[in-house]
């Protein structure tokens, strides 16, 4: 449901999809620094996960990698709701 | 190249089948009409963000030398919004213009009059034309932003964007004005772009990843324009700014909002195509975007005005339908060393 949901923001709402291409991104590409995501897909991406998964996201988190690619922000979001 | 043939249009809005992600049902409605608001959603949703805005500015105002720096482009909307900001929520605005070598003649003389008739201080940046042709002509040929992003807007626009934000978060950090405010309207921007809270220590972070993909397209001078350094934030007294849409919050069209800004002198452009009113080089972006991906970058925006009850769809189809043939950007394509079969 999890891995669903955010791979379902990913795809509709930044066009981002895994493994269509070989030169694509995939799970842990670092979408910021391949530049699918940029400072508006940020803002739509912490407001998407704040709201989803009805979560608060700190200053230090959004400083650290967790965000960073599809695989760190499933881990990150799973364990902020305790999955 | 990709070319558009046998293009399907939404039956609501004007969104083509050529516009990535989406799908028609059998009625012809698109994707992004079934989970669209209706007008009336539409105009609720414009109060409320109305009611946030105004929240933010009375927290906001009298608090430092400005209470808003305001990107200025001259064009329409950013002149409503500067009229809006400066005369309806009485905020003390610095207006702001970045030079990109193509402004064109009436709109340099819309940015003195406007500024003169509601008595706001302004100023302009030119950065070297070198580098902004460079900016242009590398993101003209090569593939420089995200696919979301070229929904918004042309790659060439998406650059000249970039390094217009990242100039006002720049001036913001160096003379502490708390506020920054684009005229950017629905569908140019994210729904979720109309109040926006910048941690700057993370928009450092972020800058720092941006900047690389910069400096390898536009070279080292992109460092100067799209960065935002570390040691910039640190010395400010700014932690953290606000960077505000309004007119997503407004309940107004074109027509009202050229009606309105005429009162202060201002005048429409006649040699910047049917969706600029300021930029020279527009219709050079809307004919390369259209080559590359086989829709008009504007074609968001307008579908976006139809369904928020903002524009009729006729007049959306005959905008979304106006795109330039490369003989009638040929001039431009040569000012930024541009050429065609490199698109």
């Amino acid at each position: 449901m999890l891995d669903a949901r955010i791979r379902q923001f990913l795809s509709q709402m930044l066009l981002i999809d895994f493994g269509d291409h070989a030169d694509g991104p995939n799970e842990h590409t670092n979408l910021f620094e391949s530049g699918h995501i940029d400072s508006f897909g940020f803002v739509q991406l912490v407001a998407f996960l704040e709201t989803e998964f009805a979560i608060t996201i700190t200053e230090d988190e959004l400083l650290s990698e967790s965000l960073s690619s599809f695989s760190s922000m499933r881990a990150f979001v799973a364990q902020k709701i305790g999955q | 190249m990709n070319e558009a043939t046998d293009v399907q249009i939404c039956a609501r809005c004007v969104l083509p089948s050529t516009f990535p992600g989406i799908q028609f049902d059998a009625q012809g409605l698109c994707t992004l009409c079934h989970s669209a608001p209706t007008v009336a959603e539409f105009e609720r949703t414009r109060k409320d963000l109305r009611g946030r805005l105004e929240q933010l500015f009375d927290a906001t105002r009298g608090k430092a030398d400005y209470d808003v720096i305001v990107a200025f482009s001259g064009g329409k909307d950013s002149s409503y919004t500067l009229m809006s900001l400066a005369r309806h929520y009485g905020l003390k605005c610095l207006a702001v213009t970045i030079d990109n070598g193509f402004i064109a003649e009436q709109a340099q003389k819309n940015l003195r009059t406007v500024t003169s008739a509601l008595g706001v201080d302004f100023m302009m940046f030119t950065p070297a034309p070198s580098f902004m042709q460079r900016m242009y002509r590398t993101s003209a040929t090569t593939s420089v932003h995200s696919d979301a992003a070229l929904t918004r807007a042309s790659s060439m626009c998406n650059s000249c964007i970039g390094l217009i934000n990242n100039y006002m978060v720049r001036l913001a950090i160096e003379k502490c004005v708390p506020l920054i405010a684009g005229g950017y309207i629905g569908g140019q921007v994210p729904k979720d772009s109309v109040i926006m809270q910048l941690d700057l220590d993370v928009q450092s972070r972020f800058r720092s990843l941006a900047v690389k993909r910069y400096l390898r397209h536009f070279g080292p001078d992109a460092q100067g324009y799209f960065g935002l350094s570390d040691d910039l934030v640190s010395a400010g007294r700014l932690r953290t700014l606000h960077i505000v849409n309004p007119m997503l919050g407004f309940d107004v069209s074109e027509t009202q909002i050229i009606n309105e800004i005429s009162t202060l002198g201002w005048s429409r452009t006649t040699d910047t195509g049917s969706n600029s009113t300021n930029c020279l080089l527009n219709d050079l972006g809307i004919a390369v975007h259209y080559k590359q991906h086989g829709y008009n970058p504007y074609v968001n925006e307008i579908a976006e005005q139809v369904r928020a009850g903002l524009m009729a769809r006729d007049e959306g189809l005959l905008k979304a339908g106006d795109i330039p043939e490369f003989a009638q950007v040929v001039r431009q394509a040569r000012a930024i060393g541009l050429d065609w079969n490199d698109v």
